[in-house]
């Protein structure tokens, strides 16, 4: 029982952790809009595959938001060291604390409200998929 | 048993999907991450000299000639040159604000390639300047090499910081 809930708990982590490089894209892209190759809205698309396919593998509700919450809370703090890579040394600090208030307030707006909408999306299909039974997360 | 393949199946679509998103993220932020750090390298090392600048009498009027280096290191966008902003002082006199437009969509370089690029631009030296700036000690010029920079989802202007003196011997009074 314990090494299940222990699988459990590394499993949701590893999701959380493969989400995030996406989910700090997205917000490294907000941020550096400029140099976007594409339309902003493309950036999200990743991030929210990712969010829909963690609802998809279906877990269960602790799982579900472990994976969402480690992803979302730390996504900002890898988009600020995306977006501080080139800068010299001593801007360095200037851009981190200025990419960070800019991707925190990103999540809060965006960020949040989309991983619920995607995870509840995969979830929904995972349900629709298993047709008889609601997705496990409900139960 | 049925119930546990379609879990099985599931979890690896979810899987998939979860290494598609992570894959598209990454060529993308390789992409931004290009043109961003090219932004950084080019505001970094982006610079502008005056090669020669003199105030000269003309046959109708005064007027000023600046020659300026503009050298800037290979960029994935489009850079080109707006203008030519300048004050004119000597000691704390102010002799003017020049505005020198450069040839429209005057492109410093192409793509992926350096920049070294000379401009000559000229501009008329108004008349409550003239007496005393052609007269006199050289002058010095501050200001600005306004560039365009084509950035994939914007033109951005730049200011590259310029100065230099401006010679005053030159020209011949009508």
């Amino acid at each position: 029982m314990s090494s299940n809930v222990r699988g459990e708990v590394l499993e949701s982590a590893a999701r959380g952790a493969a989400a995030l490089p996406p989910a700090a894209v997205a917000l490294a892209c907000l941020i550096l809009r400029d140099h976007a190759p594409c339309p902003l809205w493309v950036a999200f698309i990743p991030a929210a595959l990712a969010w829909a396919s963690i609802g998809l593998a279906g877990p269960g509700m602790q799982s579900l938001l472990g994976s969402l919450a480690l992803s979302v809370a730390l996504s900002p703090l890898l988009a600020a060291g995306l977006v501080s890579l080139p800068s010299s040394p001593s801007e360095a600090s200037a851009v981190v604390l200025t990419a960070l208030r800019q991707s925190v307030a990103a999540t809060i707006v965006v960020m949040v409200p989309l991983a619920l909408v995607s995870a509840s999306v995969g979830g929904t299909v995972r349900g629709f998929l298993d047709r008889a039974k609601p997705p496990t997360w409900v139960r | 048993m049925a119930v546990s393949r379609l879990d099985a199946r599931v979890r690896a679509v979810s899987h998939s999907v979860l290494a598609l998103a992570l894959v598209a993220s990454i060529a993308l932020m390789a992409m931004v991450h290009a043109s961003y750090a090219d932004y950084v390298n080019w505001t970094h090392f982006v610079r502008a000299e005056v090669v020669a600048a003199s105030a000269l009498w003309m046959p109708d009027g005064a007027e000023i000639v600046v020659e300026v280096l503009f050298t800037a290191p290979p960029v994935r966008f489009g850079v080109e040159i707006e203008s030519v902003q300048f004050n004119v002082w000597r000691g704390n006199a102010h002799y003017g604000f020049y505005n020198m437009p450069a040839p429209s969509g005057f492109a410093v370089a192409p793509r992926d390639a350096g920049a070294h690029a000379t401009l000559t631009l000229y501009a008329p030296i108004a008349d409550e300047n003239r007496g005393g700036l052609l007269v006199g000690s050289p002058a010095r010029i501050a200001g600005d090499v306004v560039v365009r920079l084509i950035l994939p989802r914007r033109r951005q202007l730049v200011r590259v910081a310029l100065e230099g003196s401006l010679a005053t011997a030159w020209g011949v009074k009508r």
